[in-house]
């Protein structure tokens, strides 16, 4: 199937719009609530003990003829006989401790990802019944103990202490996509309150032999099959924990060896350093302001970056570096040339929350001079609190990206660029007969970097492929598109794939690979108290689906238009429509900012073909690169699980790639 | 501009002070003349309006002004009036020319009509000196550098106790900035704060009434007040005093010496079990407890019993209660976010405040925790504060009012009345707060507070200046953008010299204690409001200080007094006190008390949202729990404000209705296990059931007339239904034992602390 795309009237676009290859460019598929697209919503318990086979059941929606998928080969899940929502899920004696995605494959594709923990210490369910503390379930340790909160009611366990021993409480929840919020209060043998946490591990040290006694219950008192834990007791240990690096898309590193900070290195004693380094101290004790000062020539560049909100902690730092001189008295003066709060604002909320506090940020020196570093937490008011640690990194600029991938959801209430609106839906990636599959990629730019970066997909099956996408250098975020063969050449098939992106940064290629970011729950409304989470995910995964083919196409020229900036392009479409889809629908475009406003095009009913001119001097591009794709939402019917539909399904164009240059 | 030289009348006014001073003693108020010397527009004629009610609240002082004639209330901004009295309406009000002729004096004088009548008797003293200012061209000296101006009053005497019937000339002398002294008694507004007590006529003469006690006597000059204090003792013989526990008693005990007013006996074990339980945990002892304390013949059982209640989780409860409404602890009114989105927030403030209390966190470090609080809830709950406290304003006033006792609400428009706060002083306090700032982050109704990067400044309303951070008087702060001002104010809190942060909490915790504050209301600590007993006061602020800012260590003390101990029942002389301490002040339960004491007499359970059951009404998180009609009926705060007033005391007729005929209480009495458990126990007496229930509800046994009453209700409700009919048998004996626990719940032993 061809199609036509048209440049606009800047006669240097002629050798573009001579070269019209069309690609077929599909098609859409999106989908109303109706149409099947799987959702796991717990697998319960969410763990097991290595070298056990693990009895499991599931719930969730769409997810006929079920079989589970785990992130790691050693983990293989067989299915009960009886009951297509339970499974044995063995965990082999290779697999490391830890936590992996679980998802089901089925009929209708592949769903979101669950996690499932395997760990080393013997697994126990929860006693329903042991809501007093005179009936509390015995739990010998070390031990995991699974289990669901229930409304307005406390667990209650007795753990056996000796004088000495110390011992670590951890309700794990929320790292396990629980719902559940744990509060946790340890009681001594005569009922005193020893102490309570709130979503926090507890540390306690016998003083006496006997046992203690432990509450655990929701926050909030919730309860239900989404507020599931794992009650982890073991020895505590004194090692400290590693920070939980899986949340950093990038680790800012000198490449040096970490020098730990000497006080004192207040503001009067400012800890000589020679950039690039990489510093680590701790904001201790509250009121900290740690100081370091360096030469710096005029011209030199340092990118300084502070980690540490990002490890988790509850920390805001605040950098600022300041020209230490003095005055006509002699007397010292430190004049502010940078202050460094947060990092750069991210797109890709609720699906992906990459803000964060750390700043980071560019130093350029104006003049020579000696430059002093002030770094503070602004949380640290008031408590001398040792976990409140930092790194900072003073690097030379380092050009480089990350990338973040997300399924787009099957529906949508909010046009633009997120593409979810204001309702979350958790989802994987499901392709379709002839269906053209976005997938949202966001770009993380480190120092500065504005360069090209090309996407394509790796480890595709045959029937589907990867139409290449370029962000141009100011871009932060595109839609990748795949393309499924039609409905006679499909053939089913959940896998796991690549989303990749190279770019040449100081003539070298650099590849890197996208993470996954996932929404944890749907969240209905704007106004729900519920607020959206999101998480990476070990593995995009992908759905080939045989089941409902979409009827609608549009194609489009996926050749790269060039153009000069300020001109108009025209893009024309060729239209198939089938079954019973008919009725005039809309076409918008999308990819740049300032689109939001652009006029919509009218597809009437019976329509083959369309045109669409697109005037950018109003979006006041600059020279560079944009990739441009229409999108709108056509409505008919469809057969849903053999039922004919009333259905709204949104209809994407491929992508087109337009290079702008500036007009003669 | 004439310039003013004060001397002659300084001299002349001393003169006069003490020719005034020597015949007051005799009641006396002859006229005086009025020197014909330069007047100040600031010294004499401002007061003298303020003097003769011109610029009261109710005339032309209030914010609109009355009749097209608006004056600063009592002269607080002299050059607002000059520009009125002078410039306004074409300055028709004043006629140099014919100063008699002025409307200023015509309309005072009521020659011309007048709606507030006539406040200017012509050829007083009040009269010719603003004929004399009208006369010399209405000189304007409100900015003159060389003007005397203010700075301080004093009123003599200052103290005295003073027989019914009797009279006392005051006389105030005000102090000015060139050195000189001036008796200013006649320009003084002289009042005092219980009307019923005491009266002062226009000269300054204080008349006590028949009423014993003690009466304050707020004189006010410009912007200064002072006090006299007037005791109007009983006289009776005061011997036996109970024995002294510790220094509470002492002060108490030598103030009760002093007024001539025995106090009660101690109370008996039982009384003092369930009243401090009640006080200190929230609940009613069990009936174990009320056994083994009757049964503990230690002398030192009631210091032990305080040290183990102030050790339970229910005192954590029973204070995170009071603290989580007065920090606004409440769900709503926050723009864009629905109530439901506040539960966490609101959860874990109160669980902070509580876990603060339980660990006994030094108030001072508490508060800091709270003013300096950063970053989000979940973090760092007291933030919960700032997203409920959210303007400049609320920040001021809240941080005075619950941590100075200083009601400074009205200095943000004007100077304050019957202070002596000034805008300045409000808007250098929130200087403060000026760097505080919010940025929302993804998560519903979630925001990160962090100061910025900016001066702190406070902006003065009116006249926009730009006031560097500066609590209450103190030395302005040379604070600079990278200081986080609140640390600063958290700094002078703690500072052990703070005229004003211990004091304030001694005294809200004494009202807590003894149901009236030191100074009442505990959270209005001013020099026109002064302290019943200001030596106690200042006793306790420094003991509290001395103890580390220990909240638990100041609960001990209080309750381990004698004074505390008191029995509430009062002697042949000390009945009307409200004032001294001489016996217990006897007080309705508070709402959750006495919700959790039902539910713990009749035996039930609270059952709220989000709440774990049994959760007790006392350990309720925020004021979403108000809806249930108890609580709202018997005057649960809504948290809305920082005053402490919110909790409503007061009888009212939906509290009578509640208690005799609602739906609730008849629940509570149908579903008690205690009834049901009684009417199905044949195993023990009826003697012995009453036992237990006078144990559960008064912490004592109940008089043999009481049994003797009860026993014959219950045979009556039994024997009013045929004997062989055993189902009617059954119910009858179970509603007659509701009908005992209905009228023991309804009675006032359960329902006060006494």
């Amino acid at each position: 199937m061809a199609n036509r795309a048209s440049i606009g009237h800047d006669p240097v676009s002629s050798s573009a719009r001579m070269a019209v290859l069309f690609c077929v460019c599909a098609i859409r598929l999106a989908i109303s609530a109706e149409i099947p697209d799987p959702q796991l919503a717990l697998i319960f318990p969410s763990g097991g003990k290595i070298g056990e086979t693990v009895p499991v059941a599931i719930t969730g929606t769409d997810i006929d003829e079920a079989r589970l998928r785990f992130s790691h080969p050693g983990l293989v899940a067989t299915a009960d006989a009886k009951d297509p929502k339970k499974f044995n899920v063995s965990i082999a004696s290779e697999v490391p401790p830890g936590r992996y995605d679980v998802r089901v494959a089925g009929k209708y594709g592949i769903s979101n990802p669950r996690i499932f923990e395997v760990g080393t210490a013997p697994e126990f369910a929860c006693n329903t019944k042991c809501f007093e503390r005179d009936i509390a379930q015995e739990a010998a340790w070390p031990c995991v103990i699974n289990g669901t909160a229930q409304s307005q009611r406390t667990f209650w366990f007795k753990i056996p202490l000796t004088k000495g021993r110390k011992v670590s409480i951890d309700c794990q929840a929320s790292l396990l996509d629980s719902k559940l919020f744990p509060l946790l209060i340890l009681f001594d043998s005569n009922g005193r309150e020893l102490i309570r946490a709130r979503d926090a591990v507890i540390f306690w040290e016998a003083v006496a032999d006997g046992a203690v006694f432990l509450a655990l219950r929701d926050f909030m008192a919730n309860g239900g099959p989404e507020n599931f834990f794992r009650l982890q007791i073991k020895e505590a240990s004194n090692a400290p924990q590693p920070p939980p690096e899986s949340s950093l898309v990038f680790w800012p590193s000198t490449g040096k060896a970490a020098t730990p900070e000497t006080e004192p290195n207040d503001l009067a004693h400012p800890t000589a350093i020679v950039p690039p380094c990489e510093l680590q101290g701790q904001f201790f004790p509250a009121g900290d302001v740690d100081s370091y000062r360096f030469d710096a020539k005029k011209g030199d560049v340092w990118w300084m970056e502070v980690l540490s909100q990002r490890l988790g902690l509850p920390t805001n730092p605040r950098l600022i570096v300041q020209l230490l001189g003095k005055d006509a008295t002699g007397i010292e003066t430190a004049a502010d040339v940078l202050e460094l709060n947060d990092g750069p604002v991210v797109p890709g909320a609720p699906d992906f929350d990459g803000n964060h506090l750390d700043p980071i940020g560019k130093f350029e020196a104006k003049e020579d001079g000696t430059y002093r570093i002030a770094l503070r937490d602004l949380n640290n008011t008031f408590n001398d609190d040792p976990r409140r640690r930092y790194t900072l990194s003073i690097r030379r600029e380092t050009p480089d990206f990350a990338l973040v991938a997300m399924p787009v959801p099957p529906t949508d209430n909010k046009p633009g660029l997120r593409a979810n609106g204001p309702e979350v839906v958790v989802r994987g990636s499901n392709i379709r007969p002839g269906e053209m599959l976005p997938i949202h990629v966001i770009v993380l730019r480190r120092d500065g970097f504005k360069g090209e970066v090309s996407l394509s997909a790796e480890g595709l099956p045959e029937v589907v492929s990867a139409l290449p996408t370029t962000l141009g250098g100011e871009a932060q975020e595109t839609m990748l598109f795949l393309q499924a063969a039609s409905a006679d050449k499909i053939k089913a098939w959940a896998g796991s794939i690549n989303i990749v992106g190279k770019a040449t940064i100081d003539g070298h290629e650099i590849v890197h690979q996208a993470r996954t970011s996932t929404p944890i729950w749907n969240v209905k409304s704007p106004d729900s108290a519920d607020s959206a989470r999101s998480r990476f995910a070990q593995e995009f995964t992908l759905g080939v689906v045989t089941e409902a083919a979409i009827p609608t196409a549009v194609s489009i020229d996926s050749k790269p238009i060039e153009t000069t900036v300020g001109s108009k392009i025209k893009f024309a479409f060729q239209i198939t429509r089938g079954g019973e889809f008919k009725d005039a629908f809309k076409l918008k475009p999308y990819g740049v900012p300032g689109l939001e406003k652009a006029k919509e095009l009218d597809v009437p009913a019976g329509a083959a073909k369309a045109e669409y001119e697109l005037d950018l001097a109003p979006l006041k591009l600059t020279k560079g690169t944009f990739t441009f794709w229409f999108k709108g939402q056509d409505k008919g019917k469809l057969s849903v699980k053999g039922k004919l539909e009333d259905l709204t399904i949104n209809v994407y164009s491929g992508p087109v790639i337009v290079r702008l240059k500036d007009a003669k | 501009m004439p310039m003013f030289r004060r001397l002659p009348f300084t001299l002349f006014a001393f003169v006069l002070s003490s020719a005034t001073t020597l015949s007051a003693a005799a009641g006396d108020t002859e006229k005086l003349a009025v020197p014909p010397r330069p007047v100040s527009f600031v010294n004499d004629v401002m007061p003298t309006m303020t003097k003769t009610g011109c610029n009261g609240g109710a005339c032309h002082g209030k914010a609109t002004g009355q009749n097209g004639f608006k004056l600063s209330l009592f002269g607080f901004e002299p050059q607002d009036d000059f520009e009125h009295l002078v410039y306004e309406q074409r300055g028709r009000r004043v006629t140099p020319s014919a100063p008699e002729a002025s409307l200023l004096l015509t309309k005072g004088s009521g020659i011309v009509p007048h709606g507030g009548g006539k406040r200017l008797e012509p050829g007083t003293e009040a009269y010719e000196t603003i004929r004399n200012w009208i006369a010399q061209g209405m000189p304007n000296d409100v900015d003159d550098p060389k003007r005397a101006v203010l700075q301080s009053i004093e009123v003599t005497p200052a103290v005295r106790i003073m027989k019914k019937g009797e009279s006392q000339k005051l006389v105030v002398t005000a102090l000015f900035s060139d050195g000189h002294k001036a008796d200013v008694t006649a320009q003084t507004v002289i009042e005092p704060n219980t009307k019923g007590m005491a009266g002062v006529d226009e000269h300054g003469v204080v008349s006590v009434f028949n009423q014993t006690g003690d009466v304050a006597v707020m004189a006010r000059y410009q912007d200064k007040v002072a006090v006299f204090r007037a005791t109007i003792p009983l006289g009776a013989p005061v011997e036996n005093l109970p024995p002294v526990a510790n220094f509470i008693d002492i002060a108490i005990f030598a103030r009760l010496k002093e007024v001539g007013m025995p106090p009660s006996k101690v109370c008996d074990d039982a009384t003092f079990l369930r009243r401090v339980t009640l006080d200190v945990a929230g609940r009613l002892p069990s009936v174990s407890e009320a056994e083994q304390f009757s049964a503990d013949k230690g002398p030192d059982k009631r210091a032990r019993w305080i040290d183990r209640l102030l050790e339970s989780g229910e005192y954590a409860d029973t204070f995170a209660n009071y603290w989580s409404a007065l920090l606004r602890n409440r769900r709503g009114e926050i723009e864009n976010t629905p109530d439901r989105a506040h539960i966490y927030g609101n959860f874990a403030f109160h669980g902070w405040i509580r876990e603060s209390l339980y660990q006994n966190k030094p108030f001072d470090k508490f508060v800091r925790e709270l003013l300096t609080a950063s970053g989000k809830i979940v973090d760092c709950p007291p933030t919960t504060w700032y997203r409920q406290v959210r303007t400049n304003i609320q920040q001021i006033e809240d941080t005075a009012q619950l941590f100075l006792g200083v009601r400074i609400q009205c200095a943000q428009c004007h100077h304050h009345p019957y202070e002596r706060w000034s805008q300045r002083d409000y808007y250098s306090l929130g200087a403060y707060f000026a760097q505080l700032e919010r940025q929302p982050t993804s998560r519903m109704a979630e925001e990160i507070i962090f100061p910025k990067r900016v001066l702190p400044v406070g902006i003065h309303k009116k006249t926009g200046e730009k006031l560097a951070p500066s609590a209450m008087g103190t030395l302005a702060e040379p604070l600079g953008p990278d200081d986080d001002a609140r640390i600063a104010l958290a700094n002078w809190l703690a500072n052990k010299n703070n005229p004003f942060f211990a004091k304030a909490v001694v005294n809200r915790y004494w009202k807590l204690l003894f149901n009236r504050g030191i100074v009442d209301p505990e959270d209005d600590i001013r020099d026109t409001n002064p302290p019943s007993h200001p030596e106690l006061l200042d006793a306790l602020a420094a003991d509290f200080v001395r103890s580390g800012y220990d909240l638990k260590h100041l609960v001990r003390v209080l309750t381990n007094s004698t004074t505390y101990q008191l029995d509430s029942a009062p002697n042949a002389h000390n009945g009307d006190d409200g004032h001294y301490f001489s016996r217990y002040y006897a007080r309705r339960l508070p709402a959750e008390v006495m919700y959790d004491a039902m539910n713990a007499c009749a035996g039930a359970d609270g059952n709220w949202a989000n709440q774990p059951t049994g959760t007790r009404a006392m350990q309720l998180p925020d004021n979403s729990y108000n809806g249930t009609s108890f609580l709202k009926a018997f005057g649960r705060p809504d948290s809305a404000t920082a005053c402490s007033c919110e909790r409503q005391s007061t009888a009212s007729l939906e509290q009578i209705l509640f208690l005799d005929i609602s739906s609730d209480m008849q629940g509570k009495l149908t579903n008690s296990s205690v009834a049901k458990a009684f009417a199905n126990d044949v195993k023990r007496t009826d003697e012995e059931k009453m036992k237990e229930l006078y144990l559960r509800a008064y912490s004592r046994l109940p008089l043999a007339e009481e049994i003797k009453v009860t026993r014959a209700y219950l045979a009556r409700k039994v024997s009013s239904v045929p004997a062989t009919d055993a189902n009617a048998q059954d119910a009858a004996r179970r509603q007659g034992w509701e009908d005992v626990l209905w009228s023991t719940m309804s009675s006032g032993e359960f329902l006060f602390n006494h």
